[in-house]
């Protein structure tokens, strides 16, 4: 099972390289969409990213924004989905 | 700036290239060069140019001869950096006569032979003749800025920058293409060399040929190249950025390198707002720019025209067109692209550059390339958003994505995910196709065929243009990225084929006016071509990099504006009270069944459909332009209508004997 501080990890790095802000501003708890470090388009490549790289598949029903407003948020889908 | 021609005998031809022959095709595109004109006849050889006179401007007439008279050279374009060339040459002992880059370019060829292109920072078609080898060296520059058409008839070689120069020679066959005719209704125009008559090819972007009695050989210099993906550069965004825009700053500078005034043209988008602002960077003081709008508001974009040239506080000319003046122009237009054309888009630019040359400028510059290379189109989005949802097509949510992308499309507003999937949904799974960007595009358009007539239908016995692209592709195309994969496609078949041609050269030169155009530098497009795909398109953000490197420096309402694709009013400038008298003659039934390429009850189907006030579908304009070009082609082309009188000649017209 992936380690979840790997995961917010390999998640971070992608925020920072994607949207070019500096990594301080990428926190565990920065809600990355109300920032506006991603807006719905970026929405697009953090699904794209998740689903590459931890082998999963998000559907429909789980494109909440719950799920996703924050590394935390995003971690901890990730896992739900791989347990 | 200038229009060239000639004609090479090979052994076998009968008579040597006369003064009338040179002087008929000089006269048929006379006007893209309105200030001089010259003839060089050998008794294998015969070149002519009419001249646009930019640089040496006393000092330029052509055809000019170095090295006791062995290389003839006549030329159409311009060598940016042929100050630095001619210094290279100094050195080695060579003298000049002229102030031209002219001269620079020929005594490359004479010094390094087709290797000199390679050095060449440039927009031009060249063509020179060796007397010594007796050879005829032919060349384009990389991304086909300049024209350069070439045919065979009766043991000659026959060249010139416009198709009706080769049709002045009565022994060249006119006959419309019908493979190209079906390229044209899929890709917007033909794939290189093909064009849209039988036996006339181009020199295609980015090759020399070499002509002598042995062979007519075509050679590839330069092509648009990608990295493999793991070999992008690393450079921080920072860092590439700063490259970028020295780079840039280079590329606009040299475009200002010319003894007439420079000018510059503004959209109102972030590209000729980016040139703009360089422009004044690099020459502070009064700049003429000139914008075109559209009475039809919701094609318009005069507001952000204006705000562009208030902020740069340039001395600006907007003018506005109606769908009935399209109509009009339309006709010229034809005349001049040589092409059928899908949209009506190019007319405008025609009327533009007629304004411009109103007001005695030979040049412009414009943003074209910006989109190409920094990944600017809609397309290049809306594959990346196929690609997603094609991970999930059952997916409700993910063709959502699609609705932000065609704003200005009226069908799109209201549209729910059914209707997204209907328009979108096509070969949706076949992400592994090189052409997936463009599949839906291509298949979209390539419907129009069906108007093709019986017999044309019959004769391409199921050809499908989209089989041949394989054998125009880079070499390691299938390595690269997605998106560089879709770029490539995008300026190779578009770019080069339509934008710069139909579009751009044609329309421009018509009125005697060039464009310059600083993105399309080779150095810019190397450099951005090796930038990672998240600097050009960032998530759904297009030209990220360049948006980075401009802020503060155009307005800010145009650097976050939404991306409006340049379009023109099609359907209402050939209907309705207004339409032009030509457009009713030509898709008479009687008349589209005599020239042949279309069938007439579909053709009268399509215009009763637009004239009863319906909504008009893309597809029904695209049809429309298309079935009036093709028209038009046929009437100027193929009916005698391009022949200039004999009586006609070009401006100050020298001939040299040899």
């Amino acid at each position: 099972m992936t380690d979840i501080a790997t995961v917010k990890e390999q998640l971070k790095k992608f925020i920072v390289e994607t949207s070019f802000v500096p990594a301080e501003k990428v926190k565990d708890d920065t809600l990355i969409f109300v920032e506006g470090i991603f807006d719905s388009m970026g929405f697009l490549s953090l699904i794209n990213f998740i689903e590459d790289n931890f082998k999963i598949k998000a559907a429909d029903s789980e494109l909440l924004e719950g799920n996703f407003e924050s590394v935390n948020a995003i971690a901890g889908f990730i896992s739900r989905k791989l347990n | 700036m200038c229009g060239i021609a000639g004609i090479f005998n090979f052994p076998a031809a009968e008579n040597a290239p006369t003064e009338q022959q040179l002087t008929a095709m000089l006269t048929a595109i006379r006007y893209r060069g309105p200030d001089e004109s010259g003839i060089y006849l050998g008794k294998r050889i015969g070149l002519g140019n009419v001249r646009l006179s930019i640089i040496g401007l006393s000092s330029g007439q052509q055809p000019i001869s170095v090295r006791d008279k062995r290389y003839w050279i006549v030329y159409n374009g311009e060598l940016f950096n042929y100050i630095e060339i001619k210094r290279d040459l100094e050195k080695l002992g060579i003298r000049f006569t002229t102030q031209t880059d002219t001269e620079v370019v020929l005594q490359a060829y004479a010094q390094w032979g087709p290797a000199c292109l390679q050095q060449f920072v440039g927009q031009f078609a060249i063509a020179i003749w060796d007397k010594e080898k007796e050879e005829l060296f032919l060349a384009r520059d990389r991304v086909g800025i300049r024209p350069l058409f070439f045919t065979r008839a009766e043991n000659q070689f026959i060249f010139c920058s416009e198709i009706k120069g080769l049709f002045q020679i009565p022994t060249v066959r006119r006959a419309v293409n019908h493979r190209g005719l079906s390229q044209i209704f899929t890709f917007w125009t033909t794939i290189t060399p093909e064009t849209p008559f039988e036996d006339v090819f181009e020199v295609s972007p980015g090759h020399y040929m070499i002509v002598n009695d042995r062979s007519v050989h075509s050679q590839q210099y330069w092509n648009l190249s990608f990295p493999e993906p793991r070999d992008y550069s690393t450079k921080k965004i920072e860092e590439a950025t700063e490259e970028l825009r020295d780079l840039f700053r280079d590329a606009v500078k040299i475009r200002l390198r010319a003894d007439v005034e420079v000018a510059a043209y503004l959209s109102g988008g972030i590209d000729s707002s980016v040139t703009t602002a360089f422009i004044h960077e690099v020459e502070p003081g009064v700049l003429n720019t000139f914008s075109i709008g559209f009475k039809d508001k919701a094609f318009d974009e005069t507001a952000y025209q204006l705000e562009a040239a208030k902020y740069f506080n340039t001395n600006h000319t907007a003018f506005s067109c109606t769908s009935e003046e399209i109509g009009r122009y339309f006709y010229d237009t034809i005349r001049h692209t040589e092409f059928p054309i899908l949209r009506t888009a190019p007319t405008p630019m025609y009327m533009l550059s007629k304004k411009v040359r109103e007001q005695n400028i030979k040049v412009v510059i414009t943003g074209e390339g910006a989109d190409e290379m920094l990944a600017g189109y809609n397309i290049f989005k809306e594959a990346k958003i196929r690609r997603f949802w094609a991970r999930n097509p059952q997916s409700d949510i993910r063709p959502l994505l699609l609705k932000k992308l065609y704003p200005y499309l009226p069908m799109m507003k209201e549209a729910k995910t059914t209707v997204l999937k209907m328009f979108f949904g096509y070969r949706l799974g076949e992400t592994e196709s090189p052409y997936y960007s463009h599949l839906l595009r291509w298949h979209n358009t390539s419907r129009i065929q069906n108007y093709f007539s019986d017999p044309v239908l019959a004769g391409l016995n199921g050809y499908d243009p989209i089989d041949g692209i394989g054998k125009s592709l880079a070499e390691n195309f299938s390595k690269w990225g997605d998106l560089a994969k879709s770029q490539y496609l995008e300026s190779s078949i578009f770019m080069s084929g339509y934008l710069l041609s139909s579009q751009g050269d044609r329309m421009a030169m018509a009125n005697s006016v060039e464009g310059r155009y600083p993105f399309l530098d080779h150095r810019v497009i190397e450099y951005a071509a090796g930038l990672p795909e998240s600097y050009k398109l960032n998530c759904l953000n297009e030209k990220f990099i360049l948006k980075k490197m401009m802020k503060g420096k155009i307005p800010e309402s145009i650097l976050k504006r939404h991306k409006q694709a340049y379009r023109a009013p099609v359907h209402t400038s050939f209907t309705g009270p207004g339409a032009p008298g030509y457009v009713k003659e030509l898709l008479n039934e009687s008349i589209v069944k005599a020239f042949g390429y279309f069938n007439p009850a579909k053709v009268d189907k399509l215009v009763e459909k637009i004239g009863q006030n319906g909504q008009v579908t893309e597809m029904e304009n695209m049809a429309l332009a298309g079935i009036i070009s093709t028209q038009l082609l046929h009437h100027f082309f193929i009916q005698d209508n391009i022949f200039v009188s004999p009586a006609d000649k070009p401006v100050n017209l020298v001939i040299f004997r040899d």
